[in-house]
């Protein structure tokens, strides 16, 4: 039985599966600068005349000025006719609510049950990260994901699972799935990107099921022994895996 | 205050802010959606931060810096405006579809300056100084915050 993790460990946690669960939209800068500032690609004859611009901008000044003197006054019982604090009604922009992708969960309701201290044995053969003297921390479940958090010494290994579709969207089900590695921390040294925070790296695998695994205050050579390490899961584990409830209960 | 630089250039030479947009848009958007815990505004937050780098492109010394400081101002202004946007009456919110869990309720409590901290030090694995200077704080000011921040979730979590 191992102790519970400290806080700042979850809050990794934490922040690993909530940011393995964003899946963005194909898109191009184009599009972007397009479709939300269209007057950015037009020519110099085309743009409008900057001191409008400068009126109009002054203009607004003025008025929100004029706003706050107006609301000020109300306060200390001289509004002016006309002039309300109440919110005006309308919609917000930007605050269009997410919405929540339909997904299986069989691996994740599989880590999600799994009570925090106890090293899940059956999930750390199929990983093979429970040798070596790794153990395990403990588990956090996402929306659309879920982790467990090896440790040994300082290093902590993060295996995170969730339904491939979200991965591969136009793969078909148990034909393709990738395998995500995303290696956190400056002392990894394993194909880190130019900022030298992340790297994500993918390969396919025959399972139906993705494993992402993240990696903190990892030495390189135990990084790649991590990486060397991992192996697909077998039909029989994934069947095993499948028959969990095909729900996430709230840990 | 964080401030990126803004004004008017010339058109950006659109290769190389193809380039940054391959490269971190991702990344910029994982850090806006641990912050805002909504994939949509975190994908609008990111997209206007580009849209800011690719007016600023000539003046720019480090795109990448920019771009998420970029993306820590739109994550603060929503933060504000969700605070205004909770002040209003109740039928004009947006329904809550989120997922919730014990460690994203906690953070929720904690005051976004903090939050802030807390993802670069413990989502972006940044150093207290480069954390300071991404803010324009002190990096006492980070080890307060982060103090805090640790302090207010603990509280939340372990009552």
């Amino acid at each position: 039985m191992n102790p519970a993790p400290d806080i700042e460990t979850r809050l990794r946690v934490h922040y690993m599966t909530k940011a393995a669960e964003l899946r963005l939209p194909p898109l191009e800068i184009g599009d972007v600068i397009e479709q939300r500032h269209p007057s950015m690609g037009m020519t110099a004859a085309e743009e409008p005349r900057r001191d409008v611009s400068v009126l109009v901008g002054c203009a607004s000044i003025l008025v929100v000025v004029a706003i706050g003197v107006a609301l000020a006054a109300s306060r200390t019982g001289n509004a002016p006719n006309g002039i309300s604090a109440t919110p005006a009604n309308g919609s917000v922009p930007g605050a269009s609510p997410s919405v929540p992708q339909t997904t299986s969960w069989s691996l994740c309701s599989a880590v999600s049950t799994l009570p925090l201290g106890d090293a899940p044995d059956r999930l750390a053969a199929s990983y093979s990260v429970g040798a070596d003297g790794w153990t395990f921390i403990g588990s956090e479940r996402g929306p659309s994901v879920a982790s467990m958090l090896w440790g040994r010494g300082d290093a902590r290994v993060t295996v995170q699972t969730g339904p491939e579709s979200q991965v591969v969207p136009s793969a078909a089900p148990g034909v393709a799935v990738s395998v995500i590695v995303t290696v956190f921390g400056r002392a990894v040294d394993i194909e880190t990107d130019a900022t030298g925070v992340s790297h994500t790296a993918s390969w396919l695998m025959p399972s139906g099921l993705f494993t992402s695994v993240s990696m903190t205050n990892m030495s390189a050579t135990d990084a790649a022994a991590i990486l060397s390490s991992l192996r697909p899961l077998s039909a029989a584990q994934l069947n095993d895996l499948a028959g969990q409830p095909p729900s996430c209960p709230r840990a | 205050m964080i401030e990126p630089p803004s004004g008017q250039t010339e058109p950006t030479p659109i290769a190389d802010v193809t380039e940054l947009f391959r490269t971190r848009r991702e990344p910029m958007a994982r850090l806006a959606y641990v912050l805002t815990g909504d994939a949509a505004i975190s994908d609008e937050i990111v997209q206007d931060a580009f849209l800011k780098v690719h007016t600023d492109w000539s003046r720019i010394k480090n795109p990448s810096a920019y771009l998420r400081t970029a993306v820590l101002n739109g994550c603060r202004s929503y933060h504000r405006h969700i605070n205004v946007e909770r002040r209003l009456p109740v039928e004009r919110r947006a329904p809550e579809l989120t997922v919730h869990d014990e460690i994203s309720d906690a953070l929720a409590k904690v005051s976004y300056p903090r939050r802030a901290v807390l993802a670069l030090r413990y989502f972006c694995d940044l150093p207290d100084s480069e954390i300071a200077e991404i803010l324009n704080i002190r990096p006492a000011t980070v080890r307060s915050r982060v103090a805090r921040g640790l302090k207010d979730l603990r509280k939340e979590l372990e009552p």
